[in-house]
Order: structure tokens, then sequence, then C-alpha cells
């Protein structure tokens, strides 16, 4: 009998942490590409090892991205982009963290692409700014949940000086797109 | 005449060392292969290291190249080929070992393994970029 209500103490203990396990979804390689085109020269860099969170039930969303995990197609562009341009040694990551905020009454567990907005705080380079972005997110019938972001991010924002030398060749705006794949975790 | 001859090979010097520079300006980032590792440590305490303190950890190991050993716990195919991941005795997270393009591991889980690459840092996972089967 004392070992019976022991064993349902822990499991009310437990049920909260297990709840909240079974509603976090997570990718560790969630893909981040950024685009800068201009007539002098076009760069892309893609990071293919983007760890994210995502709890469907409140909409939180987290994104954490090593910058030197960028991958350019040059050597001499990912050395600048580290060294002159994001100083990746003294901040090392880039992050997001905000909320997935969904049509009134859309139920993003149903099988489907939703359009959603996403709101919340990108910081880069040591410098946060907030932003609101579109983004679809497609939950399969088998529950994994795709989702995919585009947007635009200018380097000025984030405190991100380009020297008047390489002016020309990086551009004021960059496309950013965000392809994440998620499974339960 | 001389000076002419003079002017010829400098031009010729000039034209051989912009091409030299053009070349290097073009070069894809270096793969680990054929290289002397700058480092060596065990996948468990590389890891730990970056748990502890990962400021510390990415002064001590990011852009160097880095041998690491330890047990092969899964290999799979990521976006630029073969991606081999080390145990580290945390479920949580492994030194992942993104593979060179063209690099085969020839590796399964449950190996050991000695491979080396660039560490790029902790995010979760350490990672090391543009492995290759340390020799």
């Amino acid at each position: 009998m004392r070992s019976n209500r022991h064993a349902l103490n822990t499991a009310l203990f437990l049920l909260p942490l297990v709840l909240a396990a079974q509603d976090k979804w997570g990718s560790r390689d969630g893909e981040i590409t950024f685009f800068s085109s201009t007539p002098m020269e076009d760069i892309t860099a893609v990071n293919p090892k983007v760890a994210s969170v995502f709890v469907p039930s409140t909409g939180a969303i987290e994104f954490s991205a090593l910058v030197k995990a960028f991958e350019f197609r040059k050597a001499m562009m990912q050395e600048h982009f580290n060294e002159d341009y994001m100083e990746s040694d003294q901040f090392p990551k880039a992050t997001f963290k905000g909320k997935v905020i969904a049509k009134s009454g859309d139920d993003l567990t149903r099988p489907g692409a939703h359009a959603v907005s996403v709101e919340g705080d990108l910081t880069m380079h040591g410098v946060t700014q907030h932003i609101t972005v579109p983004a679809t997110m497609t939950t399969a019938a088998d529950g994994g949940i795709q989702a995919v972001c585009d947007f635009k991010v200018k380097p000025a924002d984030h405190g991100i000086k380009v020297p008047s030398v390489v002016r020309e060749k990086i551009a004021e705006s960059l496309d950013v797109k965000v392809k994440i794949g998620y499974t339960k975790l | 005449m001389r000076k002419r001859t003079i002017l010829l090979i400098l031009l010729l010097l000039a034209v051989v060392v912009g091409g030299l520079i053009y070349r290097s300006s073009q070069a894809p980032p270096a793969s680990a292969a054929g290289r002397t590792a700058d480092l060596s440590v065990a996948a468990t305490d590389l890891f730990a290291e970056f748990r502890k303190d990962e400021m510390e950890a990415g002064k001590r190991y990011n852009d160097k190249l880095v041998e690491v050993s330890g047990i092969v716990r899964s290999v799979s195919t990521g976006r630029n080929g073969k991606e081999v991941l080390l145990e580290t005795g945390d479920p949580m997270g492994a030194v992942v070992c993104d593979f060179a393009v063209n690099e085969k591991p020839g590796l399964s889980a449950g190996d050991a393994a000695s491979i080396q690459g660039y560490c790029a840092g902790y995010n979760m996972d350490v990672l090391l970029q543009r492995c290759s089967i340390a020799h």
C-alpha cells in the first residue's frame, strides 16, 4: 500500500515534466541560408546545423546557430565573414527567441500547411532586434512539422560594419531562408 | 634594351603574382585530409570542456584542426557528405564530425575512431567540419 502511494506520488510529481516533454519538438539539423546579391558579386552561405525547439501548445520557438558553421563556397569569404563582420570569436552564436502566432482558430497540429507569423528577438553580433516575419508550418499526417521562413536582415541593424572597400560587393539587406524539420522530443 | 627586358620581367612577375593571389582568393575552405592536427583530444573530454565553459573551450579549439578519438554512435548522410557522431557520455550531446565531400569514413556504430576536422564550436553538440580519418 505504502509503495503504491509512493509510486502515485512519484507519477504525479513527474507528470508536468512528462507532459512538457511530450509537447516539445526539436531539430539539430535545421538549415539557414543567406544570400547577398549585388551587381559586383553574389554571395551565398549555408548553415546546416541549426538547433531549434518548438512547443506547439504555447507557440514558443527558439533557434541557435553557430556563426562558424556557415559554409561558403570560397575560404576567403568565410574568413572575412567570421573575422571582419560577424566577429564570431566574440559572438559565436546567432539566436532567435520568440513565438509562432497561428491565425485565429487554426490548430497547428492539424495536418496541412499553416500560414503563421513569427515574432521575437533576433540576436546577431551581440545586437538584439525585435522582428515579426511571415512563415509557413506544414504538419504531416505522421505529426512531423516542417517550418519555412523567408525574411530580410540588414547587417547595419546588428552593428555589423562593412568597410567601404567592399561595400559594393555586399548587399545592404540580406535574404535569409530558414528551413527546419521538427521531430518530437 | 636592358630597360625593356627588366620591364617585361616585372610585368610577367606581376601577372604571375596576381594570378596566384586570384587563385587563392577563389579556393574553397580546406579539407582536413592530409594535414597534421593542431590538437588531439578524446571526444568525451572535448564535449566536457565545451559544456563546462563554452567561451574558454572555443578559444582553445575553434578554427583549429582537432584530432578527436572516440566510439562511433552513428553514421548518416548529411548535406555535404557523411556525418559521424562520436559518443560523449551524454545522450543529449555528441561530437558531430561532418566529413568533407568525397571523404569516405568507412565506419559503423560501435567502432573506435580517430577523426580530424576544423572545430566550429558548441551548439548542443560540438561540431567538427570538413573532416577526414586521422592517420
